[in-house]
């Protein structure tokens, strides 16, 4: 199975990624140019973390034009899994794959820390095997992740359960103290309204191996090539029926 | 600037103040400027370029939305207050863009509004607003009206050696 891993001119956690998934038994990742037009030999997309273009404008408002962008918005549109981290989630709801827009930290200060962020769903492609409740331990690291979103839009975020990731304290609890950034509800990741895409600020790809403190982030990783399969299992089990 | 920035107009209503201004050549050259009263033009468009030239000056506001968390102006309205001017209510800090277009007609104006929205603004979090600049271009900060303008002269002659120490 092998994931894309698009580099814009400014990522910076492209090898972490490339890493993180080669870690895995199964899977495979490969680096992606963003002049590159296709993404049709991928299973799925990686966006991964840094400051593509400078972050100049707004974070993601000149990456969402990349040549790339176009096969990745058309592969996601058919179903196939995208994973936005970081600035990758920025780029995401820059483009309108996903709602919602990251602002400066309420703070004014680029956060680096680890958090514990509470799974809110327990049925998502990224996050089979991780109950509803259950806490990720993650590094952030981001100047401008505080997820901001519109009432109607928090509301439809809420109605459909597409919030996936809150910040939370080390007994899962939801409070402000455990918010990094000021995200709106302390949100931390959420998913389109199909599923497909989705969107964090933590780095899940900094966090596949215990010995750099967590390996939290794997279950990410591995939770999209159960999917992958279980769909590509059930689209064979149509053809031989056809 | 027109002072309605981040008060909730929309792209679309500005849209339909940009299609107001005659924005061809011959238009322009056909309506004399006397028949332009400063009254009956709308603010927001009150810098109608008056060069029959290739280039347009545009100027882009960008600021954030009055729902949108603006950290950075609070930052700066604390220090305002906390340097001798408790009267500060709020400040709001936003992106000022200048550009220059080569040719000037409605359609490229309406190319740039399409480029407002998709690149330089996020309507997720932020308005803009555009205006068409006078040509000249000094000061840098050119502003529509002359008695404006001979004010922002003013500031600009007051260098850094005469701004106050800190203390």
């Amino acid at each position: 199975m092998k994931f894309a891993v698009i580099q814009f001119p400014g990522s910076n956690c492209d090898q972490d990624c490339i890493a993180a998934i080669n870690g895995i038994d199964g899977l495979a990742a490969e680096y992606v140019w963003h002049k590159q037009t296709s993404l049709d030999d991928f299973d799925a997309i990686i966006l991964p973390g840094g400051f593509a273009y400078g972050d100049y404008l707004r974070c993601g408002a000149i990456a969402r034009f990349s040549p790339i962008m176009q096969a990745v918005a058309s592969d996601a549109h058919a179903g196939k899994l995208v994973l936005g981290i970081c600035n990758g989630f920025q780029i995401l709801c820059e483009a309108g794959l996903l709602p919602g827009a990251l602002v400066r930290n309420r703070s004014l200060r680029f956060v680096c820390d680890t958090i514990a962020a509470r799974l809110e769903v327990d049925d998502s492609p990224f996050t089979h095997g991780c109950p509803k409740g259950s806490l990720l331990r993650l590094p952030v690291a981001h100047g401008e992740g505080c997820f901001f979103a519109n009432a109607q839009t928090l509301r439809e975020l809420n109605d459909n359960r597409q919030v996936i990731l809150r910040y939370a304290d080390n007994r899962g609890c939801i409070i402000p103290e455990a918010n990094p950034n000021g995200s709106v509800e302390n949100i931390a990741g959420i998913c389109n309204r199909e599923r497909n895409i989705f969107g964090l600020m933590p780095h899940p790809d900094r966090a596949s191996d215990a010995r750099l403190g967590s390996a939290d982030g794997a279950k990410i990783f591995r939770s999209m090539m159960q999917t992958i399969s279980a769909n590509s299992a059930t689209s064979e089990r149509a053809k031989q029926v056809a | 600037m027109g002072g309605k920035v981040g008060t909730g107009f929309t792209g679309k209503s500005l849209f339909y103040v940009a299609q107001q201004v005659p924005t061809s050549l011959a238009e322009m050259k056909n309506q004399k400027r006397s028949s332009l009263k400063p009254e009956s033009r709308n603010p927001l468009v009150s810098a109608v370029s008056c060069k029959y030239g290739e280039t347009m000056k545009v100027k882009v506001v960008v600021m954030p939305k009055a729902a949108v968390l603006d950290p950075q102006g609070n930052a700066v309205r604390d220090a305002m207050r906390h340097l001798g001017m408790p009267e500060v209510r709020s400040v709001r800090i936003g992106k000022y863009m200048e550009i220059e277009v080569d040719g000037e007609n409605g359609e490229l104006e309406s190319r740039l509004h399409g480029l407002c929205r998709d690149l330089l603004s996020n309507p997720v979090i932020e308005d803009y607003e555009l205006q068409k600049a006078e040509v000249p271009s000094t000061p840098a900060f050119g502003v529509a009206d002359k008695e404006q303008k001979s004010e922002v002269r003013s500031h600009k002659s007051e260098d850094r050696g005469q701004r106050s120490q800190v203390r």
